[in-house]
């Protein structure tokens, strides 16, 4: 037997111990391939809208490999820390230490090696697979499978560096203990964390208060205290497994009627063993599973999107000229959108108004507008009608106007908002006496009023004897065409503009807004970035999933001795399998269920930031992830028990 | 009646090379006796405890419990069966490290369901007879080994069953350990007239028992009562070991 022969064999016949950390591995290196041949694509490298969706794979492909390093590192510590015993009997026997990394490092680099390989070659495999579904996702047309020699230069080489790096860094894990404290490893000496009220308590309030802080959020303070809150939530998660979680079992323990009650005893003590060793990796579970929830929960809402956009684009192509453009001749560019739509076969409405702009002397508030927008009621009323909306407002009272809102995320900043009293130049006052109801003219067409808490209210909407009284400085003209199904409209005046959008702040002589394009570019973002989550998102549940098989396969032998006892003594095999069941369960279910609670409070803070509901989507993906769990659950436990029971009396 | 009744006990290991480890055993244990059973290894000594403790099953013949016969019963009556007639001390004391050795000593009770204070009281009466009081709080890797044995022979006691079972008690003690140990188990079947069934090499902890039984590839060899002298008891055994011809280190190195 060679040297590498003996690594191998350490290997190869411990297949169980290593099997989750394999599977895990080169599901990672398989998702990595399989996101390089998206990117490397040409059809997706080509294209000006995609390319958006390479650069939002690309950043998957960032996360995946740094979390891998993580996975990598923590997995190959444990394994480390479970073969002490082993590595003494090794230099007992004469291996030097130098042996003893090369051998360490060869294992690390036989698993590293053959999950890069059966990655990257189930990646070929699904290639075809996974661009179809990408596709379709996307909503573009079915991709050519198109093999790439970058995309597997970049995930071998960068996986290779990956196992390579931390196969060193495992000498120093190695440490350089003498072989008697190597024996000691093997025993189980606890090293048991001080658990004190106050950490407790604070982990509580530190939930508690992130919690409240985000469901009280408003649409204005969700930006700023968004941070803040992330990290009183992950401070208060991380107390809450090493503090609180063990403060409770030790409260249930002193409560002898509850914890001396037949199996409690057992289930209870046994939980609070595991929870004390496996407190970190339960926090970094929770964590990972939190965000991979929000971030797919997010993105799942294209749905709303839609609805949304519907709401904030009355017209599915807004165009306004600007007045006063020399040389410019606006009628061409309206005839040219009028011939895009009649050759794309859709019905329209036109609807043309005028936009006043009034010169503004002073004004109460804490901004400063010098020209105002202005529409006429009836215009307002006419704009509504054309889009389909229905609305029973009242015409403002004179020297009054309702501000316009630039999407209907803006109804949730109304609150806050000061109302202003403009001083025209004219002599005239006008008073913001409330919103309008709807969005008569889109956002990007108008210029804005005040940008300072975010929002993008527009101008106002003012009676139509106060709109005939006052002088303009100079009147644009809005033109709207409305169609019925907004998102067919997507590439309508390219030439106008690029990306659906010219705004009213840029150079241009007009503004132009086309829903339908715009749609388009929002929603293969948001797929991208929903494709990619749910790809980063798999690769966490799996790590998350290797993680928990590992700790049990590692605990396995004590178990089974310690079940082994307590069935000489008497425990029934039902009694026997609802322990173990129950304390299973607790360990797969309560970090899922806390990062369920963690991203239940985030949509909540969230939904400021959409008008419309998420909770269908959320649910469904919590959901899938809860299923998902339950099944990966079922699985173990099985196999656990029938490992615990192999030899049992 | 007696309490244990070994009846032409045989069990047969069926495999490549079938061995037969019992060859109709038979004896009879009184209630309140202290009975060791001896023979050098490979005698058969661990599988006869086994079949007692219902954990083996004979392949003929038939082991009484109080008139009950435990190998007759499903898997699960079994396991009850054992909660409830039978205490065990392992070599290796086998208490349960995520326990204190309060929760490991009561353990038996809350099985079953004792209400609390008659659990609280049962533990203050066993920890005070094997002198652990101070050690209940503790977790078994805070114990020594003579100290995590006692506990271990309060949790075989504590639930008052019928016959305790002991398999090499002294096997991983010092001697003078041992000693003390023994003289505890011997105390415990005296004041609590528990039923006691040793398995053992070790001479000085037989010497404890009213009567020693002794085997050899899986015969019943002879037996021996130990009259009024330990000193003689045990100088008898001795004779009796190199008799039978175990191995040497079934000889105890201690000379009287």
């Amino acid at each position: 037997m060679t040297f590498r022969q003996f690594a191998y064999r350490n290997v190869t016949r411990n297949k169980r111990k290593y099997a989750a950390y394999f599977v895990c591995s080169s599901f990672s290196v398989m998702i990595f391939f399989l996101c390089a041949l998206f990117i490397f694509h040409p059809a997706i490298s080509g294209d000006l809208i995609l390319s958006t969706a390479a650069d939002t794979m690309l950043a998957a492909e960032a996360i995946i490999f740094v979390f891998s390093s993580l996975f990598v590192l923590v997995s190959v510590g444990s394994f480390l820390q479970s073969r002490k015993l082993e590595f003494g009997l090794l230099l007992m026997h004469g291996m030097t230490k130098a042996q003893l990394n090369t051998m360490v490092f060869l294992e690390n680099m036989m698993i590293g090696g053959s999950a890069i390989l059966s990655g990257t070659l189930l990646g070929m495999l699904l290639g075809k697979l996974f661009l179809m579904i990408g596709a379709g996702l996307l909503g573009i047309d079915p991709l050519k499978f198109y093999f790439s020699w970058q995309a597997l230069l970049l995930t071998i080489s960068s996986f290779a560096l990956l196992f390579i790096l931390i196969s060193l860094i495992t000498f120093v894990l190695i440490g350089q203990d003498s072989p008697r404290i190597l024996f000691h490893g093997g025993t189980r000496a606890e090293q048991t964390p001080r658990i004190s009220p106050l950490p407790a308590a604070a982990s509580a309030l530190l939930l508690l208060g992130g919690y409240a802080l985000a469901a009280s959020a408003s649409a204005v303070s969700v930006e700023v205290i968004m941070l803040p809150v992330v990290a009183i939530t992950v401070a208060g998660t991380y107390l809450f497994y090493t503090q609180l979680s063990l403060y409770i079992a030790n409260v249930l323990r002193r409560m002898r009627r509850f914890y001396w009650h037949k199996t409690n005893l057992i289930m209870l003590s046994g939980l609070s063993y595991r929870w004390k060793a496996n407190g970190r990796m339960f926090f970094m579970v929770t964590i990972v599973s939190a965000v991979s929830f929000t971030s797919v929960g997010v993105f799942a809402s294209i749905h709303t999107l839609s609805r949304e956009l519907q709401l904030d684009y009355p017209a599915a192509v807004g165009y306004v000229a600007k007045a006063n453009q020399a040389g410019y001749r606006p009628e061409a560019d309206l005839q040219g959108i009028r011939n895009e739509l009649e050759r794309l076969g859709l019905p329209y409405e036109t609807l043309t108004l005028p936009v006043k702009y009034a010169k503004v002397t002073s004004q109460t508030g804490p901004d400063r507008t010098f020209l105002l927008p202005l529409i006429a009621y009836t215009g307002y009323m006419q704009a509504l009608e054309k889009a389909g909306f229905v609305s029973a407002e009242q015409p403002p009272e004179n020297y009054e106007g309702l501000v316009m809102i630039g999407s209907q995320r803006d109804r949730s900043l109304t609150e806050s908002r000061v109302k202003a009293v403009y001083t025209l130049e004219q002599g005239i006052e006008i008073t913001e006496a409330g919103y309008t109801g709807h969005v008569p003219i889109a956002e990007y067409l108008l210029p804005e009023l005040d940008g300072r808490d975010g929002g993008d209210f527009s101008g106002m909407v003012v009676n139509d004897s106060l709109f005939q009284a006052i002088t303009a400085v100079y009147t644009d003209s809005y033109t709207g065409f409305y169609v019925e199904d907004f998102p067919l409209t997507s590439g309508i005046a390219s030439t106008l503009s690029g990306k659906g959008k010219v705004s009213y702040e840029s150079a241009s002589p007009y503004a132009v807004v086309v829903s339908g394009t715009l749609f388009e570019i929002q929603k293969i973002l948001y797929s991208t970035m929903l494709f990619a989550s749910l790809l980063v998102g798999t690769v966490f549940f799996i790590a998350a999933g290797s993680f928990l098989y590992f700790r049990l396969y590692t605990d396995l032998d004590h178990d089974r001795q310690q079940y082994s006892t307590l069935s000489k003594m008497g425990l029934t095999d039902r009694e026997l399998d609802r322990s173990v069941t129950l304390q299973l369960a607790l360990m797969f279910f309560i970090p899922v269920g806390i990062a369920m609670l963690h991203c239940l409070f985030a949509f909540i803070a969230l939904q400021r930031l959409f008008y419309l509901s998420i909770a269908a989507e959320t649910g469904a993906v919590l959901a899938g992830y809860l299923a998902a769990q339950g099944l990966y659950f079922f699985l173990i436990r099985g196999r656990y028990l029938r490992n615990l029971k192999k030899n049992l009396i | 009646m007696p309490l244990l009744d070994v009846h032409n006990l045989s069990k047969i290991y069926e495999g490549k090379v079938s061995t037969q480890a019992l060859n109709h055993i038979r004896f009879a244990v009184e209630k309140g006796e202290f009975v060791g059973i001896m023979g050098p290894s490979g005698s058969g000594k661990t599988t006869l405890l086994n079949v007692i403790a219902t954990i083996d099953e004979p392949t003929s013949g038939e082991v009484m419990i109080g008139g009950r016969d435990p190998n007759k019963l499903d898997r699960n009556a079994k396991a009850l069966f054992r909660r409830k007639e039978l205490g065990f001390v392992f070599q290796q004391f086998n208490l349960l490290d995520t326990l204190t050795a309060g929760e490991n000593i009561i353990l038996p009770l809350t099985l079953a369901g004792v209400p609390v204070p008659e659990m609280e009281r049962r533990l203050q009466e066993a920890a005070a007879r094997l002198d652990i009081l101070p050690l209940l709080g503790k977790r078994t890797f805070e114990l020594s080994g003579g100290q995590t044995q006692r506990v271990a022979i309060a949790r075989a006691m504590i639930h008052r069953p019928s016959l305790i079972l002991a398999d090499e008690p002294t096997g991983s003690l010092d001697s003078k350990t041992a000693g003390e140990v023994m003289g505890l188990l011997a105390e415990v079947n005296e004041a609590e007239g528990a039923t006691v069934l040793m398995v053992t090499h070790d001479a000085v902890a037989a010497s404890f028992c009213h009567r020693v039984i002794f085997i050899k590839d899986g015969r019943f060899y002879s037996e021996m009562y130990r009259g009024s002298s330990r000193a003689a008891f045990f100088q008898n055994i001795i004779d009796m070991l190199s008799l039978l011809g175990g191995a040497s280190h079934d000889l105890s190195p201690i000379r009287l």
